[in-house]
């Protein structure tokens, strides 16, 4: 691949305080516009993959990359930089359950000091690239697993990131919705956003037969080109 | 930092603080009874200084003769009293005079007639001047010793003991205004931390979607300052009506010499109003910094 990485581990650790390891000396460069599914047994160390990305963990030791910065050295001050280019999605969505699909994705602008303006104008847009524009309405608890997710990766990507992170994004959705939320996750990625996500799910990571990164216990066992998820050579 | 931006937090805060009305409400009072305290003790200390000080800038000393003394003997101590050293100038004053002044003073006049009849029970007194208030302690000591000298009335005394008191109170009450504070930080802090906890859930997707730190905190941080110049705003009005209160009491008591000083008032507010602003911020800011991870 001749694109630069975009995301670059080196030797990178992470022991938690109770001494359990959650990655270990894992080292993998992953470029820009790539989709790639993390899989593994629970407790193989995916999500602590996906946290040191977005600095909600710090490696124990090594070095992590992200365009070209070690964000082990970001200041608090810079944090907020690196999570401006790195949109979050969770398999619980996280969804403000006091506020409707519109506000939640509103709020997350307004925090991030978007104007008014910029507000009304681009929520709507969200909306509609998420599907979910005739929901807009509606309180998180009024809507489906899929269609909150739907507005939980909306407001992932209100600052078009370079990177979306998701960890089990479908894990809460029956499979024929899950294979609608890879639908938008396949479009953004069609447009150069680098996809992580880790997942349980076998159907879908072997209907998109991306690049698969298997973890065990911590460690890579298996880095491959439109992997399926169970190996087979 | 921009206007729009303080007026994001400044709406946040007032949103925050009436999500939780009754802990706000108890916390600005328990600010305010606190500060209250704070204004009134620096008001005494003030003015007991400021009293201290004319008392112990004058320079005269009173010489009160034996009650059983007649006039004729009262005024052979006169003499004596000239002599004395640093002596500049000795005034006679009858009982009649002595009485007249406590009556205009303090009034009763009625009661002493009851009391007394016709009979006064004042001594003859004689004031006398030094040349210099340093000098006074030892004509007293000299005027004391005349015979036929009941006593000697000496501002130094009144100072030493009421320099004492004002030592003893200032002490207690540094103690007493920091254990003040102290439970306003904390109850301020403890305020925070609550509407910490309620926004717990919109403090997360802040982080997520890189929210600057400022953004986070602001809004909590202006919430602190907020309760804590409400508690200095309600402890201001209180103090300066009962400061006006008590300043036309003691304007009566004319011996007092204290009147109302709009500019010492003054002082004391705004040092409340900021002591309020600056508790505010210390107890939001701690709390930000125990239970807000970045
Ligand atoms: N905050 C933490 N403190 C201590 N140990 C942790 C913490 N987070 C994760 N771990 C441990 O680190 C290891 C890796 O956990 P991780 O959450 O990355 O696994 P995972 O692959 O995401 O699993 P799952 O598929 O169940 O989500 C596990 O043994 C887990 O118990
Ligand atoms: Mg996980």
């Amino acid at each position: 691949m001749n694109q630069p990485a975009i995301v670059r581990l080196e030797n990178v650790t992470k022991v938690y305080g109770n001494k359990t390891i959650g990655l270990d000396h894992v080292t993998t460069n992953i470029h820009k516009g790539e989709f790639v599914f993390l899989i593994g047994a629970s407790g193989a160390g995916k999500s602590t993959f996906l946290k040191l990305l977005f600095r909600e963990e710090k490696p124990t030791s090594g070095k992590i990359y992200v365009g070209n910065k070690n964000i082990s050295l970001l200041k608090a001050k810079e944090l907020n930089i690196l999570r401006k280019n790195i949109g979050v999605v969770f398999q619980d969505f996280r969804l403000l359950e006091d506020r409707t699909a519109y506000e939640n994705i509103a709020y997350a602008m307004e925090v991030l000091g978007y104007s008014k303006k910029d507000i009304i104008d681009r929520v709507p847009k969200i909306l509609k690239k998420v599907g979910m524009i005739h929901r807009q309405d509606h309180y998180p608890q009024q809507l489906s697993g899929g269609e909150q997710q739907r507005i939980a990766i909306g407001r992932a990507i209100i600052n078009s990131p370079k990177i979306l992170l998701a960890d089990e994004p479908s894990g809460n959705v029956d499979p024929s919705t899950a294979v609608e939320i890879m639908d938008i996750f396949k479009e953004i990625n069609s447009v150069g956003t680098t996809i992580i996500m880790a997942t349980h799910d076998r159907f879908i990571v072997d209907q998109l037969a991306k690049r698969v990164l298997e973890l065990k216990k911590g460690k890579i066992t298996r880095d491959q080109e439109g992997g399926r998820y169970t190996y087979e050579s | 930092m921009n206007l729009k931006k303080i007026g994001y937090f400044i709406n946040q805060a007032l949103k925050n603080m009436a999500r939780n009305k009754v802990m706000s409400i108890s916390t600005v009072l328990t600010v305010s009874i606190s500060l209250f305290i704070v204004g009134a003790f620096i008001i005494f200390i003030l003015n007991a200084g400021i009293f201290i000080k004319t008392q112990s800038d004058k320079t005269q000393l009173s010489v009160f003769v034996d009650t059983n003394y007649t006039e004729q003997q009262a005024l052979a101590v006169e003499d004596k009293l000239k002599n004395i050293a640093d002596v500049e100038s000795v005034t006679y004053k009858s009982k009649q005079q002595a009485m007249d002044e406590m009556i205009s003073k303090q009034g009763g006049a009625e009661q002493w007639k009851q009391l007394f009849g016709d009979d006064n029970p004042m001594p003859y007194t004689f004031i006398i001047t030094g040349s210099d208030n340093t000098k006074l302690e030892a004509i007293s000591a000299d005027a004391s010793k005349i015979e036929g000298v009941y006593k000697v009335d000496f501002a130094k005394d009144l100072v030493n003991k009421l320099t004492g008191i004002v030592n003893a109170v200032r002490i207690g009450g540094i103690v007493v205004v920091i254990i003040l504070f102290l439970i306003a930080i904390f109850l301020i802090s403890t305020t925070i931390k609550l509407s910490l906890y309620a926004k717990r859930k919109e403090i997360q997707v802040m982080k997520y979607v890189g929210s600057s730190n400022s953004f986070i905190q602001g809004p909590f941080l202006t919430s602190g300052m907020l309760l804590g110049f409400l508690g200095a705003v309600v402890s201001s009005v209180v103090l300066a009506l009962s400061y006006k209160f008590s300043m036309d009491k003691a304007t009566e008591i004319q011996f007092l010499n204290l009147s109302f000083n709009g500019l010492q008032i003054a002082l004391v507010v705004v040092l409340l109003l900021i002591s309020g602003i600056f508790v505010g911020a210390l107890g939001s800011y701690l709390s930000l910094r125990k239970y807000l991870e970045v």
